[in-house]
């Protein structure tokens, strides 16, 4: 790929303090082997992403079902994992969350 | 220029004090003789998260005396005089604040030397330092 087609810098989040931004997309896949060993047939489903972000600043994101500020993840549900906010004394407060997205659910409570 | 901004609040802050009423200020871009007693703020920042508004400073303050005319205890009261006025953040931050040029977020202090030649006495105070510009 040419490397004008590169990024640099964060584009996945609107944030304006934003150290990091991690997406993994997976999916899940059955294979069948035929009779010569072979992998004969494959089907794949369940695709989900997972993530975090880490960053400084105010931060409104609470553990549970929300929205993770990441481009790209919409529809389905997504479920903020866990929030991480931590001080030092030489350094700037900072926060980091993770999230699962599984874009075919629906919430139930 | 942000680190110039820095030093020059800094050096306005310090230079409020009537006990300091003798002391010569210096920034890092002076680049003038030092006259006895002497305070320079230099600084160097790196910014966080890319941004182009708020910045991670070492900040240092080197604090020479001239070693002919005064005592090594009197270059230490001088030196405590200067810790001293750091000393209450709260209070270190809303001065520096109501300068409007930077907007310091907090500091922490860092670490101090000392060396000595023929002519000065000289401690350096190193602070870690978050602010801001418009």
């Amino acid at each position: 790929m040419p490397a004008t087609d590169v990024k640099f810098g964060i584009t996945k989040h609107e944030g304006a303090l934003i150290d990091s931004v991690e997406v993994e997309k997976k999916i899940e896949q059955k294979a069948l082997k035929g009779s010569n060993g072979n992998v004969a047939r494959v089907h794949v489903f369940n695709p989900t992403n997972s993530g975090s972000v880490k960053g400084h600043g105010e931060l409104t994101i609470v553990p549970g079902v929300g929205d993770a500020g990441v481009s790209g993840i919409t529809g389905g549900v997504t479920v903020i994992t866990n929030v991480k906010e931590s001080e030092n004394n030489e350094d700037f407060d900072g926060w980091e969350y993770q999230f699962e997205h599984y874009p075919n659910a629906e919430e139930v409570s | 220029m942000l680190d110039h901004a820095l030093e020059s609040a800094f050096v306005v802050f310090l230079q409020t004090d009537p006990g300091f009423a003798e002391v010569h200020f210096f920034t890092g871009h002076d680049d003038e003789d030092h006259h006895m007693p002497a305070i320079t703020v230099s600084s160097k920042s790196e910014p966080l998260a890319g941004s182009a508004t708020v910045f991670r400073a070492e900040v240092t303050f080197l604090i020479e005396s001239e070693a002919h005319d005064s005592k090594p205890d009197e270059h230490a009261v001088f030196v405590e005089k200067v810790r001293a006025r750091f000393a209450t953040k709260a209070d270190v931050v809303a001065a520096i604040n109501a300068g409007n040029r930077v907007h310091l977020y907090g500091y922490a202090f860092a670490g101090s030397s000392q060396d000595v030649d023929g002519a000065r006495f000289r401690t350096t105070l190193t602070f870690k330092a978050g602010y801001g510009v418009p």
